[in-house]
Order: structure tokens, then sequence, then C-alpha cells
């Protein structure tokens, strides 16, 4: 009973409330000694982190670069990965990094309104610098997401070549995803499915969590599987490396062909001498690739086909469309759910018209960038098929400049390199006798 | 062997002037994208309580297990009700601290008998931020009378993520990011009546956290 | 091959850490899966006990265990809160401490490999850039395909063409008037015939003023004398008769059926009658005032179709032969009292004033509906409470807007699109009364509030800008206002009459005693206000200035609570169980 008289108390009280409107407050009292409080907010931690995070980035950088290019030194720059993930990682808790911050650099372009922070604007900009002049050497040591997967890479599965070809062919679509979804301010999807954010944070959600523990597993037998199949800057990265001006090389010298590092490489970036084809090989092979040259306007003439009907699955993504969508279905009773969302807005006392037009706006929009989503997916394909066509002639065993990570593993094994640091005096007392 | 060295010529040429390229590129966004901001860029997450509608999912979708959003008190704007919508659990029993009675499924909400004054009793309900978890049950409690509690996220606690986990799932989307130097909000009437307060003397309180609030 | 030394415990260190992590890791995983972010409160076995607590008063043992598990509940949760924190610390060390390990193990063993010899010969790569190729696009169809499969079971597709063209439309007011009035296949109304008919409580206009000739002011029920003809209503209603041509349609409702009536104009014989189904099946736990009842709202006609709502929520529109058209169900409605609010027209659209609850959760709304398909057109949520007024379209200005009156708000929305036009404030507690508008001005009253002439137009609330006047005398908390030339007459919650001045206000003019209490709204015919009270008696009166002068006192025999529909020549009166029609022979 009092039970009851108590949620009619509250009901009146409501009911007294909604009716004196809401401009009307219950007063504060005004009491005789007690002096109202006024409650303080946490100050938030301090700025010069940032400072601290870009002397850091270069650092690191710089260093990688030292030992994976100069003094080409693996445990150093294992010792490095490790600081690394430390700093970068557990402690600045994985933010900012540079494959989130290309995200924000693609707002910025896309909306002039959106002024992108200098410390972000760096973390993009200073691994980019450095690889188009030594390589991924911000891959190999510095970037706390491929030195978690760097230390767990234990045991080598080799990664056929052709599937590890085609699965990087996800990174490129997953990039021009990111900077669409981004450039409209819809989405930061390379935040929101970081998988290893939420262990340097130790907590986040389950899904996450299993994400990227899985990504670690599969990681102790493929090497990096993010960094090679999943990481949009990663994308960037190879293609910069591509052009880099130094890079790291398995042997301080000439290649002595001994074949003891071919298979040493967890990332599969090891490329051995080619043979030499014969004639009709050569020609056919020049037929495959001025027929994939050709094929280049196809393939993204079917991109942007295929991205012309992409646009309404991706403006959904925009939680605007969402409700809008929502506020539809309510009013043709398709769904006799409401969501807070669609109780929120009406409860604010807006039309749903309002909603449509701003949601119209958008699906317009993207539209247009589907479109433009699609093409680039079209051209990653074409140029995929143009590069599987063309071969390039080696004599000695390299390096693949873009898969290449410098993490500096294959040093050890190079004879060339023993010597070098006099741990043997000659190549010979390295490569078996048969087949030096 | 002639024919390699040729080959390697012109592919270092290329590099080369794709280096050159991609420099310039760099450089030329790398300034622009500088050069644009001004003195303050630094931002950080907030949320609007005059837009919150306090829908719990603030305490489950933060990516920290216990949320950076935390409630917040507005004592001026506070009634001290005895019987207060915010403490009680709508079917309370008595108005004591009971566990029965009490609504904040930790325990957060600490309620102090103050004064009685002309028979009514008055109770300050203070939030012990340690134990909010952030999920508004009281927001929603306390809107139905003055609203003077209201949730914000902490920055000692916010990890300021570049996409914010509850601004994706917001149904108001109520979270945008502020300024650094002023990362907090108040609602509107709250805020007029801070600007009184900080005009007496006694009140330093309030002036330290006008300087902190988000001021359109 | 000699081992390095060290190497041992180093293999025995990582299995041992490695052990330590996996347990804290199942530790980790089972309290995650078990009650991870369950809010203590949220507990079934809390809940369980608080509603036994709720149910049963005040037993101590209970209320005790009560907060015993309560404290466990918290206790927990933040036992739980920091085992996550620091099992997550120790996982993570636990991991690194292991994965080191095994590296610097593998390391120290690292033996050169033996590369089987001279593979090089054959050209390996070729092959393999061709399954890549093959591969690739594989990987991009693939990809292309599950992108279509999720995006068709996603969602129906139907909606994506609506969002093209969204129900409201985004079409500017006026430029929808030439689209409308092209569409339908049979033509709405014109003016002049909804002016020539009553298609809705108290008529066209909803200001009950009959601009029809030959109303008689005198009929006798004992001599029946004036009584054309009378018909029995089988289901009771206080809800008003409305006519169209020849045909009068009239709702009755009991708490198990709910009827809508058709009767020939001329002779009162029942055309049809067509039973509504509970499609809400709410009527169980429908309870309504009596005085109210379950059909208490008036229909409403556009000339093509007739529409009515119940006290249970059901919505329904019949064609002019009885046929329903559609239906909707939106109940339970949350009403002390019941649902009594009248049902508008506006074109081709159903005006519906749903307004229910406590205001503060959000249930009232205002509905506009396509009368042909029942689709919803727009809808605006209203924080008022539940009222029981017509909402009342002016339809004859620039911009057509419909007036509705609740507590505490007067709201002009936009008939074209539900915007909401200005607002004022000056109602409170159960607003019966409907608004009533003439000459740029909308007049409204209820019972312990004020009665108000708001001039309308203006945006946003313009209860200081363009509230005329108020008044607190004689306030109605049934019967609407009606205004008469320049007077404004209201029927007190206590009975009687009581005249404003339009133009002033403020103080009226005059206070008059019936004797009786009304229901019935007043109704205008040239300069006589026809007044029907509650029990049967019906008086004729001629108000100047000063006071009224009686005209005639009439009687219909049995209790009325509905307004009267007027013809040319007729009246037509509900009783309590029958429909009468009045006119001169």
């Amino acid at each position: 009973m009092r039970t009851l008289a108590s949620t009619v108390v509250f009901a009146v009280l409501g009911l007294f409330l909604s009716s004196c409107a809401c401009a009307q407050l219950i007063p504060t009292p005004d009491f005789t000694e007690h002096l109202v409080p006024t409650s303080q907010m946490p100050v938030p931690s301090s700025s010069w982190w940032v400072t601290v995070d870009i002397v850091a980035l270069a650092g690191a950088l710089c260093l990688a670069t030292y030992f994976a290019l100069v003094s080409r030194s693996r445990i150093h720059l294992f010792l490095l990965t490790i600081g690394c993930l430390a700093y970068f990682g557990f402690v600045r808790e994985g933010c900012v990094c540079p494959i989130g911050a290309t995200q924000n650099v693609a707002l910025a372009t896309a909306n002039p309104s959106y002024v992108v922070p200098t410390v972000v604007v760096v973390f993009f900009m200073l691994p980019l610098v450095f690889t188009l002049f030594f390589g991924r050497t911000f891959c190999a040591a510095v970037c706390p997401l491929g030195a978690v997967q760097e230390v767990v890479s234990i045991r080598k599965v080799r990664v056929p070549r052709w599937l590890d070809q085609s699965l990087g062919l996800l990174a490129f679509i997953y990039l021009g995803a990111a900077v669409i979804l981004a450039a409209t301010n819809t989405a930061f999807i390379i935040c929101r499915y970081d998988p290893f954010v939420a262990m340097f944070r130790l907590s986040g959600s389950a899904t996450m969590l299993l994400f990227g523990g899985s990504l670690l597993l599969v990681g102790v037998f493929v090497g990096r599987p993010y960094c090679r199949y999943l990481c949009p800057y990663g994308a960037i990265l190879r293609v910069l490396s591509r052009f880099s001006k130094w890079h790291a090389r398995i042997t301080p010298d000439e290649c002595i062909n001994c074949r003891l590092c071919e298979d040493v490489c967890p990332y599969g970036a090891i490329q051995p001498p080619t043979v030499t084809l014969s004639h009709d090989q050569r020609r056919r092979e020049k037929r495959h690739f001025i027929w994939a040259l050709a094929l280049v306007p196809v393939w993204v003439a079917g991109g942007v086909g295929l991205g012309s009907v992409l646009g309404e699955p991706l403006a959904r993504w925009n939680p605007e469309v969402r409700l809008a969508e929502q506020l539809t279905a309510e009013q043709l009773g398709l769904t006799a759910e409401t969501t807070d969302a669609s109780e929120a807005f009406r409860s604010a006392g807006q039309v749903p018209r309002d909603a449509y037009v701003a949601a119209n706006i958008i699906q317009q929009r993207s539209r247009t960038l589907a479109i433009w989503l699609g093409a680039w997916v079209g051209l990653v394909v074409a140029i995929k098929l143009v590069q599987l066509s063309l071969r390039r002639q080696r004599n000695d065993f390299q390096a693949n400049r873009s898969a290449c990570v410098a993490c500096g593993r294959c040093f050890w094994y190079c004879p060339v390199e023993q010597v070098r640091l006099g741990r043997i005096s000659d190549v010979s007392e390295m490569v078996p006798e048969e087949r030096s | 062997m002639n024919d390699l060295l040729k080959q390697n010529d012109r592919r270092e040429f290329i590099n080369d002037g794709m280096r050159v390229a991609g420099l310039v590129t760099l450089g030329a966004a790398g300034g622009f994208f500088i050069g644009r901001q001004g003195a303050a860029s630094e931002t950080l997450w907030q949320l609007d309580p005059n837009k919150c509608i306090a829908c719990e999912i603030c305490a489950t979708e933060c990516v920290l297990d216990e949320s950076a959003v935390k409630c917040v008190q507005f004592f001026d704007m506070c009634g001290y009700c005895d019987i207060c919508t915010g403490y009680f659990d709508p079917e309370y029993r008595e108005l004591n601290t009971a566990a029965e009675n009490q609504m904040c499924p930790t325990g957060a909400v600490i309620r102090t008998f103050i004064e009685e004054k002309a028979g009514q009793k008055f109770f300050e309900y203070t939030i012990e931020t340690k134990a909010c978890v952030g999920c508004g049950k009281c927001v929603k409690g306390c809107a139905l009378m003055n609203g003077s509690l209201y949730l914000q996220v902490n920055h000692d606690r916010c990890l300021n993520c570049n996409e914010c986990a509850i601004a994706v799932s917001c149904p108001t989307q109520a979270f945008d990011r502020l300024p650094a130097d002023k990362p907090y909000r108040l609602k509107s009437a709250a805020l007029a009546l801070l600007k009184r307060k900080v005009k007496h003397p006694k009140h330093q309180d309030a002036r330290d956290l006008l300087r902190q609030v988000y001021d359109l | 091959m000699t081992l390095v030394p060290g190497y041992k415990s180093m293999v025995w260190t990582a299995i041992v850490t490695g052990i330590f992590s996996a347990v804290v890791g199942a530790g980790l995983v089972f309290s995650l899966a078990t009650q991870w972010r369950n809010l203590p409160l949220d507990e079934p076995q809390y809940l369980a006990l608080k509603k036994e607590l709720e149910t049963s008063a005040d037993n101590q043992q209970r209320q005790q265990q009560l907060r015993d598990l309560d404290v466990r509940l918290r206790h927990r949760y933040f036992r739980q809160q920091i085992f996550m924190q620091r099992g997550g610390y120790l996982l993570a060390g636990g991991l690194i401490v292991t994965l080191l390990l095994v590296r610097w193990s593998g390391a120290v063993r690292r033996r050169l490999p033996g590369p089987k010899p001279a593979a090089s010969t054959q050209d390996l790569e070729t092959g393999q850039n061709r399954i890549g190729k093959i591969a690739a696009v594989g990987l991009v169809l693939a990809l292309t395909g599950l992108v279509f499969v999720y995006h068709f079971s996603a969602r129906q597709p139907p909606l994506n063409s609506l969002m093209e063209s969204p129900p409201t439309g985004p079409r500017q007011v006026g430029v929808d008037v030439p689209e409308l009035e092209s569409t339908p296949a049979a033509p709405l109304p014109t003016q002049s015939e909804i002016a020539a008919n009553w298609p809705r409580f108290r008529g066209p206009q909803g200001r009950a003023v009959v601009t029809f000739d030959d109303i008689p002011r005198t009929w006798n029920f004992a001599t029946s004398q004036g009584i054309l003809w009378k018909s029995t209503v089988e289901l009771p209603g206080v809800s008003s008769p409305i006519i169209w041509g020849n045909r009068i349609f009239l709702t009755g409702a009991s708490s198990e059926r709910r009827e809508v009536y058709c009767l020939d104009a001329d002779n009162g014989q029942l055309l049809w009658s067509r039973p509504v189904a509970d499609r809400g099946q709410v009527n169980a736990e429908l309870s309504v005032e009596a005085s109210t009842g379950f059909a208490a709202s008036t229909p409403a006609t556009d000339g093509q179709r007739v529409y009515a709502i119940f006290a249970n929520g059901d919505l329904v529109a019949l064609d002019f032969d009885g046929n329903q058209l559609w239906s909707h169900a939106y109940g339970p409605l949350d009403n002390p009292y019941g649902h009594a609010s009248s049902l508008t027209t506006y074109r081709d659209r159903l005006i519906v004033q749903l307004d229910q609850g406590s205001g503060d959760d959000q249930k009232s709304r205002l509905l506009a509906i396509d009368g042909a398909t029942g689709e919803l057109v727009w809808q605006v949520a209203r924080q008022v409470p539940a009222s029981w007024a017509t909402p009342l379209v002016i339809e004859f200005e620039d911009l057509p807007r419909i007036i509705t009156a609740a507590d505490p708000w007067v709201i002009a929305n936009a008939a074209d699109d539900g915007r909401e036009l200005w607002r004022a404030e000056c109602l409170s507690g159960d607003v019966g009364p409907s608004p009533v508008y003439a000459d740029g001005v909308v007049y409204v009253a209820n019972d312990h509030a004020a009665v108000a002439a708001i001039r309308d137009g203006g945006q946003g609330d313009v209860t200081h800008s363009h509230m005329l006047w108020t008044a607190r005398d004689g306030l109605p908390d049934i019967c609407s206002p009606l205004v008469t030339g320049e007077f404004l007459l209201l029927v007190p919650s206590y009975g009687g009459l009581v005249s404003y001045r339009r133009a002033v206000g403020e103080q009226p003019l005059w206070e008059e005693d019936l004797g009786a209490m009304l229901m019935a709204s007043p109704s205008l015919v040239g300069s006589d206000v026809y007044l029907i009270s509650e029990d049967g008696r019906g008086w004729v009166i001629r108000p100047d200035e000063t006071g009224f002068e009686q005209i005639a006192e009439n009687d219909i025999g049995e209790r009325c609570s509905s307004s009267p529909a007027f013809q040319p020549g007729r009246i037509y009166i509900r009783g309590e169980s029958h429909l009468f029609c009045i006119g001169n022979p």
C-alpha cells in the first residue's frame, strides 16, 4: 500500500512539475549556514604529452632507421620494438597513431572546418617521409600494432605467393573505405576496428578483444597478418617504400646467392633471383602485361558500376540516415518499436521532414563517394593485375621493397654479414661445401 | 648485364622522380594542414547535457570498463528535496538511505541532511565519482524535477579516442569535441545560475568551474 | 649441438609463465562471460527479491535479506572491477614475459637453415602470379558478393525508395495544392459543399454557427409537436451526430462493442450499422468515466468517407456504404476519463488529436492521416498530458493550420506538414472545451484556468505577444465557447451562461443562471443561441449587452450530452437513447 502511495506521490510530483512548465524549478533553499557547493571537474591530462609523443616518434624513427640500415642490428631493433610497444602501446594506449591519423587527414582535406591537430599531422607525415627515404622502418620497430605482432611471430608458416598477393588487396580496399567514411565524417572505421588498441588499454569490448586475440594467434604462425593484409597505413607505406632511396638490405655487400636467407622471412618479403625465361615465355608474359594494362579502364569502369549501387549501404553508416529510416518505418507502421534515437527526436519536438531532408543530402553525397570508392577498388585490382604480370629481372636475393618491414631477421643468416661482423673470417665457413 | 644496368638506371631515375614528387606533395599537405589551424586545435570529447536523454549507454559503450562518463551534481539547481526523484527508486518504501529505496546501482549518490526549515527537511545529494558508473539512472530521475544532475565526460579518465565509442552509439548525437582548455558543459539553465554565482566573492569554486566550462 | 647455458631454465620459466598467463586468461574470460558489466542492481536475484518485497507489505525479514544482498552485490561488483583490472595487468605481463622468453630461447638456439639444393632453375613465380591474379579477382568478387548479401538482407528495400520522397514530403506549403487537386479520383468537396453539410463536431468550421434557414425554435416532446421523427440508437454514446447529404452518421459503444450507424436524414431509418473490431485488444482493461463512455468522440467525414474513433483507441475509416477502408489501433490510450477528442478533416486528411498520459511520457501526438489509404502523412509529438478538446482546422486563410488546446499549451500547427507555427501558454487541468476561431482570434477556455483570446499568428511562444485578454470568471469544463457577433458565451461548469465582450474581455458582461447543467455545446442560429441541458431541456435565447431574452423553452424528454447538428429547417439532437429530428412539418 505504501508503495502505491509513494508511486502516487511521484506521479503527482511529475504532474505538478509538468503543469508548472519547464522553467519553474524548485528553488534551492536559503540555508542559514550551509554554503551551496559547486562541483569541480577533473582537469584533463596536460598537453605536454603531445610534445613527448612527437619527440618519441621522431627519435624512434631515427633509431629504427639507424639500426636497420646502418648498424644492422636485429637485437637493437627488437629492443626498440619492445620500447615502442611499451610507450606507444601501453603507456599512450595506442593513441595517437599514424594509422588512425589517416582518417583525420582525410576528414580535414574534405572538410575545411575540421582542424586537425599538429600532433596528428606530424604523426601522419613523419613515417611517410622516412619511408620515402629509408623504407618501412616505421613498421620495423616504431608502430605499436606492428610491434605486438612482431613479438608474437614465432613459428613461420609460408603463405603461398598467390594468396599473399591477393590478400594484400584488402588493405588497399580498407584504405579506400576508411578515407571515404572519414571524409564524410561518417565513421572512423580504422579506430573502431583497431584490433590491438583494446589490449593496450587492457579493456574494451569483448568482440574487439577476441578479434585482436585471434589475430595474434594467427600471427604466431603467419607473420604480421594485420600489417600485411589489413593495415591501411601500411598500404600507403608499401607504395612509398617502393621508391625509397635507401632500403634495408639482406646482405651488407654483394649477394653470394647462398640461399641461406631464402626461407627465413616470416613476412614473405625475400625474393629469389629470377630465372631466365625462354623467348616464347617472355613473349607470352609481355602479352599478358599488355592485356592487363589495357584492362585497367575496364576494371575502373566496373568499379564505378559497383560503386553506383553501393551508395545506399554506405549512407546507412550515418546515424542521421539510420534515424530517418527509423522514423519512416515508424510512420508507415513497418515497425512497432521505437528506438532511443527516434523517441529523443520526437520528444525534442522536431519534425521528421527535417530528418528526411538531412538524410537525403547525406545519401546524395554518399552516392558520389561510393562511386569514387568503387573506382578506387577497380583501380587497385587493375594495378595488382598489372603488377602480377610485370616481371623484373633479379640476379640475387632481394627484399621486396614494398613487403619488407626492415625487421632485420634475415641479417643473421647472411654469411657476408657474419664476415662483416667478424664472427667468421670467410663466407665458406657458413655455406655448406656442396653449394659454394 | 648491360641490359640490367640500363634497367637499373631507368628504375633509379623513376624512383628519384617519384620520391621528389612524393616529398613535394607531403610537404605541401603538411604545411597546409599545420598552417590552417589556429592557436588551440587540441580538442576533447564532451556530451551536451541539454541533448542527453540519460539512456544508459554511456555506462556500457565506453572503451573503458569503468566509463569515463560520470554523473555531476550542479548544486545551485538542486532543490535539496526530501523526496529526491534522482535518489529514490520510484517504488521506494521509506524516505531513508536503506538499500531497497535507492535507485543508484552502485550507491554513488550520497544523501546528507543539511537542515530543517519550516517543517521541511533539506538534503544535499553528492555524487561519489569513484563509485559512479555513468548509467544516468539518477539523471533520468532528477529530470522529473529540477534536473540538477547531469552526465559529463570526466577528462581524468577519458582516453580521448579518435572516435569516441559512446558518441558512435549516442541516440541523440549529444557528443562532440570541445577545445581542450574548456572541455566541460553545463545545462543552459545551470550556466546562467553559475554566471550569477561567480559574481559573489565567496565562491572561488564557482569561478574555477566556469573557467572550464565551454560557453558557446 | 651444445646447449647454451641457461637455455633450459629459460624454457621452464617460459612454460611456467605461459601456464600462469593461461590461468589468468581463463579466469578473466570466465569472469567476463559470467557477470561482467552487469550492474549490481540488475541481478535477477535482486530484482526478484525486490518485487517480492513490494507485494508483501512490511516484511522485516525480507527487507533485511534484500539489504544484505544489496551490500553483497555491490561489493561483488567493485571486487570484480578490481579483479578485471588487475587480471588485465597480470595477463599482459605474463604474456610479455612468456613471449620474450620463447623468443630469446629460440634465438640462442637459432640454427642455419639447410635449403634443399637447386630449386632455383625452375620458374615458380610465373605460375604463382597467375594464380595470384585469379585469387585477386576472386577476392574482390567475393567481397562484392558479401556487400550485396548484407545490403539486401539488412532492410526492407521499400524504405529506401520512400527515403527519396519522404512521406511528409519536402513540399512547400501552397505548392502541393494543385498536386492534391489533380490526383484524387473522386474530387474533394468544395468549401460550399462542406458549408452545406455538418461534417464534424459543431459543424463546418467547428464553431457551431448555423447558416441554414428555417431552423425551428420550438418543439414539444409531450405533444410530439415539431418532432419529425425519432429513431432508437442501439449503443450509447455522447458523441454528436454528423451529416453529409441525406446521411446521418453516429457512433455508439459499450464496454464490449463499438458501432458506427448511418441513418437516413429524411426518415430516421437505419441504413446500415457497422461493428468495429477491437483491433488493439485493449477493451478488457479499458475503464472510462461513466459520463464519458466508450464513444465520446464525434466522427468526421470528408464527403467521401466517414471516420470514427473510440475510447479503446481504434480508429476506423468507412465508405458511405459502411465498408471498412482501413483501421488503426492506437490503444490502449492512457486517458483517465476516456478518449473524447473528436475527429476533424483537412482536405483529404484526417486530423487526430491523440493527447494522453502525463505529458512527460511523450505519449501525446497530433496526427494527419491520408483519408484514402490510412497512411500517416505527418505526426508531431506534443509535450502535453491527456486532453479532451477537438482540434480546429482553420482552412480559409492563406496558411491552413490546426489549433489544438491542451494543458498548458494552445498550439497552432501547419496543416500541410505539421510544423509548429505558434504556441501560447494559458490553460491547465483537464482541458475539455475546444478552441473556436473568429476574425483572426482564437478563443480557448477551461475550468480552473482561464478564458483567453489569442491573436492568431506569430512564431514560437506567443504567450506574451499575442494574448489579447484573459479572464477567470465563468469557466467551462466541458462545453466549448460560442462566438456570437460581438460576444463570447461560455457555459460554466456549474451551469448557466456567461458573456464576455469579445474585443475587451477581462470582465464578464453578465452571468445568468439557467438552473440546469449543460454538456452540449451551445449553437448560434442567426442571433439566437440554442442551448440543450443535460436533463433534456432546451432554450432558445437572444443575448445582448446586459443579459438575454428567452425566445423559447423546449424539451426532448430524455437526457442529452451531445451537441446538436443542423440542416436547413432541421435540428438533429441525440438523446440518451434516441436521435431526434426536429423540424417544421
